[in-house]
């Protein structure tokens, strides 16, 4: 069993960006992937009808992926309604994504913690993007899990600049999960597992624009101990997400 | 196979690698040449990295050296001429992040200058305030008659928000090549070889800051023609710099 916690599938017409959930499942098939949780490009409410997509793709695919929706947190109470509606009325929903270089809202400011905060009510985790630059930096997403205690909050491990100052937040704040995608450095996730051993890691790709072949290989490389490899590779998100994986699937 | 940007040496940053063990990389993943340059050492003294790594090419035959240059010390365009004329290094490498200077610095053009297009220049690309692709090619297209090779595509950007401006970089100056370290975004690649050619793309790892193996998994892994990753391992290296066979 392998379960990528973070790809996407969309097709967002003011972007040009078409990424049907057939692209996405055949690239999926090509890593040797079973489970997606994927995401829209464009965050809702909004022009793009992300969402929308999201939901039919989930619906149509229900045994291929997981959604989380990608929610403006600038909407405000509009935008945590929107987010708690779609948990309850759609099975296949489980988390939530926050881009905040897309959406540019800080992750500690009320706006988004709003959102974090409903996530936690809900027990669906949430999926940052993180690294690089503002207003995405590990430390603005630590800040807002400081804030957030009963939120589990998951991100990538800093991009190509913010490695070990993610690691270390994670260190810190036990609410934090660490995905694998976004980041070129195979030795920072052992490090990661050092710091916060191999519960808190999630294996993820980013696909399509991350090559899942090479996200895979990225971990197995690492020649980890059998179950912390299994953790990572699956268990973790699918604990996380509350996703029950049949015994036959557990060899 | 040619590893065309890996980094050797003592280094200020904790991560030394030798010839030797380079060696022993190499061999195990069939790598059969590389450019190496020195990382930053730990005396910060370039000039004697120049010349300790123009000395390592009589036992390692398969590595081919380039010297490192800080345009910022007030000797960077003599220690430019001795690089390549003394020690008889093959290229420059400038690393705008580790010796903190911008790229498009009139500091950075008389070093350029200095090298009067003898040998190619390859830059640690992509990092932000000090390399990003436009930055870079505010320097290249003042130079059209030096080679430049770049390492990240141009870019480092997890969000995608550079790929235009590296794609600008590739499309508008024909004296820019590309490595691709580190670009885990297959899309940026496809996108890359599409605006710079086949013959404008290389390999290179940036060991041991990256990964030699993942990074040639993340090539083998695309879905380019195979003709087209054969010039990206091999040939357009080969082309570029002829003395490696």
């Amino acid at each position: 069993m392998i379960i990528d916690a973070h790809a996407h599938a969309d097709e967002n017409e003011i972007w040009g960006w078409y990424d049907p959930p057939e692209k996405v499942i055949a690239l999926m098939d090509e890593a040797g992937i079973d489970k997606s949780v994927i995401t829209s490009y464009s965050d809702d409410p909004g022009p793009a009808h992300g969402l929308d997509n999201l939901i039919r793709y989930v619906e149509r695919f229900p045994d291929r992926f997981i959604g989380f929706p990608r929610i403006d947190p600038k909407y405000g109470r509009e935008a945590v309604e929107l987010f708690e509606r779609t948990i309850r009325e759609n099975p296949g929903m489980r988390g939530l994504k926050l881009h905040p270089t897309s959406n540019l809202v800080k992750p500690y400011a009320p706006l988004c913690t709003d959102l974090l905060k409903k996530a936690g009510e809900l027990n669906v985790p949430v999926f940052f993007h993180c690294g690089d630059k503002v207003p995405a930096l590990p430390l603005q997403i630590a800040r807002a899990a400081k804030l957030c205690p009963d939120t589990t909050i998951i991100c990538h491990m800093g991009g190509y600049l913010h490695g070990e100052e993610m690691v270390r937040a994670a260190e810190r704040l036990p609410n934090i999960m660490l995905d694998t995608s976004s980041v070129p450095y195979p030795q920072i996730i052992l490090k990661a597992v050092e710091a916060i051993g191999s519960n808190r890691i999630v294996f993820a790709t980013d696909n399509p624009a991350g090559d899942p072949v090479s996200e895979l290989e990225k971990i197995r490389m690492l020649d980890l101990p059998k179950e912390a490899e299994e953790r990572i590779l699956w268990r973790n998100i699918a604990d996380c997400i509350g996703l029950e994986i049949g015994a036959e699937k557990n060899d | 196979m040619i590893d065309a940007n890996v980094f050797i040496g003592e280094s200020l940053y904790e991560n030394p690698l030798s010839p030797a063990e380079l060696s022993r990389q190499m061999d195990k993943l069939k790598v059969d040449g590389a450019v190496v340059r020195p990382l930053k050492p730990v005396d910060m003294d370039l000039d004697k990295a120049n010349q300790w790594i123009r000395g390592i090419q009589k036992d390692f035959p398969r590595l081919t050296a380039f010297g490192r240059i800080n345009p910022l010390v007030p000797a960077a365009e003599e220690q430019t001429i001795l690089a390549i004329e003394e020690y008889n290094l093959k290229g420059i490498h400038l690393h705008p992040w580790e010796e903190n200077f911008q790229i498009n610095s009139p500091k950075v053009d008389a070093v350029v200058a200095a090298a009067r297009g003898k040998v190619p220049f390859y830059i640690s690309s992509g990092f932000p305030a000090v390399s990003h692709p436009l930055q870079v090619q505010d320097l290249v297209s003042r130079h059209p008659d030096t080679l430049f090779l770049v390492s990240h595509g141009a870019q480092q950007d997890i969000s995608g928000m550079s790929f235009e401006d590296a794609l600008i970089l590739a499309e508008e100056q024909e004296n820019v090549v590309f490595d691709v370290s580190g670009v885990y975004r297959r899309d940026f690649i496809e996108l890359l070889y599409n605006k710079a050619g086949e013959d404008r793309l290389v390999f290179g790892s940036c060991t041991p800051y990256m990964d030699m193996s993942l990074e040639i998994n993340r090539i083998s892994a695309t879905h380019l023609p195979e003709s087209v990753k054969e010039k990206i391992f091999s040939g357009n290296i080969q082309r570029i710099l002829p003395f490696f066979y």
